[in-house]
């Protein structure tokens, strides 16, 4: 329905010059018309739970923050947090070695992808 | 000049030491990405398309399409030794090649299935090669109408065959074009759906979209497996993977078979891989006098659906470089990585970059010879590869996304993106909705909208453009019988099946 409006905003145009709402506005109907009917259906079969993992959760949880902190931050210190607690949400039992696998990770990625590729990632305020 | 002195041309390029050395690279990583459960071709090539942008045009499709077709050939090792499908087109092949595995012909299986691969992958590029160039002159004659036609056919038969419920993968569909509508309108200039941002305006990108919608959510799934892969333990000398004078006499009309449907189908919009391997089963099936061995360890069984899916995987390409249309949801992704790298796939794609074209087409004899000659000493690697305990397996291909992501604008709003698709893809999946015709969705959205529109104003707003037009007319025609079918069945398109 919000892409439904926004495309009238946009303008429909004509049959013969089409407007640049007019395709967004047909499928946002085509949308509609599938979410309704798959409401009707839904409302006659049985509730089901959909249960999400907690360390799925964790890891895109801490993913966004990783998106958040890497400008400030920069790409060694926040990749090596963000790696150290995947590999433990993975199931490394010790934090020691996930912390160790989380180092060699983001070494070998700032070697091959930073420094032999050329990317250019984030250095941050400790400049690395 | 004639095709094969274009071929000779084709060969001079795919054999300069940069495309040889891609192309290689290209069909090795392919093959780790089908081993691998879980990434499978699509994940792997948005991961390394970034990766492309420093190479030139032919030598970046040569390394995408090697790990399109490189993927086919992996599939069928996880398949055989582990049961579990390393790529969707392999899922056929547990049936009877882990049987053939828990019997002690583990051997066999994986080497009739990279020959079988072999004879389709070769036999298929020769069939791209032949019909491509026709088609495209013969494409020159579609306008809009036909090209609107086509593409809707596509969505529809892609949607019709997802796993699932149609209603879901019709939803999933409109959403992926309604994605594709945000930022600039190719027609008159204007932003749509940006909420004000730069980073929005000139559209998402492909990349993220894919890598979190199929990679990150794939991670996420898995975490649920606990249990490291079991693999089946196997002789692990070169002679072992031969099969014997019987296995040959059982398996080639298989094979030959499994080509020419596996061809066909590539070349329907919508069909692919997938389809081409249960199509392929199913008709194995039928054609054997012994159908109660299927699913027993009958080698027809892996024989003729491993040769289907290389066959297949070589036809999608003819509608991709002859008409522009990508028949399934790899050769969209591959549509877009070659408008990345300034190359507009269609009718004039073969007259204006012919170089790229027969270099590739080169390339894939030259790849599927690799295949072939590297696959079977591999195996034992592959072997231990499918060892990695998945705590250390998960977090690397975690890794593998985000780089991927990064590297397209060096920009971590890419990987934020990346991220939101990921959890999307994961909610996605555990409500049983199947992420594919988002993708498709996605990159057909532009090139359906700008036929469509195209072909309301060559008809001065009349929709009898639609209906006119014969070729236009037969093809909405079956669209629109395929759609009510699916419509009426509730769920899934017949015929592909597991019985």
């Amino acid at each position: 329905m919000f892409v439904g409006v926004k495309s009238l905003h946009l303008g429909l145009g004509t049959f013969s010059s089409p407007g640049s709402g007019f395709m967004p506005f047909l499928i946002s109907l085509i949308t509609f018309i599938l979410s309704v009917t798959m409401i009707a259906q839904a409302s006659s079969m049985r509730e089901e739970v959909i249960k999400l993992r907690a360390d799925a959760l964790w890891i895109i949880f801490s993913m966004i923050i990783y998106c958040v902190i890497l400008k400030r931050v920069g790409y060694i210190p926040s990749s090596l947090m963000l790696w150290t607690l995947i590999f433990k949400l993975a199931g490394t039992r010790s934090w020691i070695w996930a912390l160790a696998q989380g180092g060699i990770v983001t070494f070998l990625s700032y070697t091959i992808f930073g420094i032999i590729l050329g990317l250019n990632f984030p250095v941050g305020i400790f400049f690395f | 000049m004639d095709t094969l002195s274009q071929l000779v041309v084709g060969l001079q390029i795919a054999l300069q030491p940069m495309n040889f050395f891609y192309c290689f690279i290209g069909v090795f990583l392919g093959t780790l990405i089908g081993v691998l459960p879980g990434i499978g071709p699509l994940g792997g090539i948005a991961l390394l398309l970034p990766l492309t942008y420093g190479l030139n045009t032919t030598t970046a499709i040569i390394l995408l399409a090697g790990i399109f077709y490189g993927a086919q050939y992996g599939g069928s090792t996880t398949s055989i030794l582990i049961n579990i499908p390393g790529e969707a087109s392999s899922i056929v092949t547990c049936l009877d090649g882990h049987q053939m595995a828990l019997q002690g012909r583990a051997g066999p299986a994986l080497g009739i299935a990279a020959f079988g691969s072999f004879i389709a992958g070769t036999l298929g590029v020769i069939g791209l090669m032949l019909i491509a160039y026709p088609l495209s002159k013969l494409a020159l004659k579609l306008g809009p109408p036909e090209f609107f036609a086509l593409m809707t056919l596509g969505i529809i038969v892609v949607t019709s065959i997802s796993r699932g419920s149609f209603l879901k993968s019709a939803m999933m569909a409109a959403v992926g074009y309604l994605l594709s509508f945000i930022g600039i309108d190719p027609v008159e200039g204007n932003v749509r759906f940006t909420f004000g941002t730069i980073y929005l305006t000139s559209g998402l990108d492909i990349a993220p979209l894919v890598i979190g919608l199929f990679g990150i959510s794939e991670v996420l799934a898995s975490l649920e497996e606990t249990a490291n892969l079991s693999v089946v333990e196997m002789k692990r000398k070169l002679r072992s993977f031969l099969p014997t004078s019987k296995d040959w006499k059982v398996s080639i009309i298989p094979i030959f078979r499994g080509t020419i449907v596996g061809f066909l189908i590539g070349l329907i919009p919508g069909g692919g891989v997938i389809l081409a391997s249960f199509s392929s089963y199913a008709v194995e099936k039928r054609c054997s006098r012994h159908p109660e061995k299927f699913g027993k360890g009958a080698i027809e069984g892996v024989a003729g659906p491993e040769s289907a899916n290389n066959a297949a995987s070589s036809a999608c390409f003819i509608p991709l470089f002859s008409l522009g249309l990508p028949s399934n949801i790899i050769t969209a992704m591959l549509l877009g990585a070659m408008m990345i790298h300034g190359v507009q796939p269609g009718p004039l794609f073969i007259a204006e970059h012919g170089t790229v074209f027969w270099g590739v087409v080169a390339s894939m004899y030259i790849g599927n010879i690799m295949l072939l000659i590297l696959n079977l000493p591999l195996i034992p690697l592959w072997v231990q590869v499918l060892k990695i305990p998945r705590k250390v397996l998960l977090p690397v291909i975690l890794l593998l996304c985000t780089l991927g992501s990064y590297s397209v604008n060096n920009n971590i709003l890419d990987v934020f993106v990346m991220v939101l698709f990921g959890f999307v893809g994961y909610v996605l999946r555990k409500l049983q909705y199947e992420v594919a015709p988002i993708c498709l969705g996605f990159v057909l959205g532009p090139l359906t909208e700008n036929s469509f529109r195209q072909s309301l104003i060559i008809s001065n707003g009349s929709f009898m453009v639609f209906v006119t037009r014969p070729i236009t007319a037969v093809i909405i025609s079956f669209t629109i019988l395929l759609l009510a079918y699916s419509v009426y069945r509730g769920t899934k398109f017949p015929g592909f099946e597991l019985e």
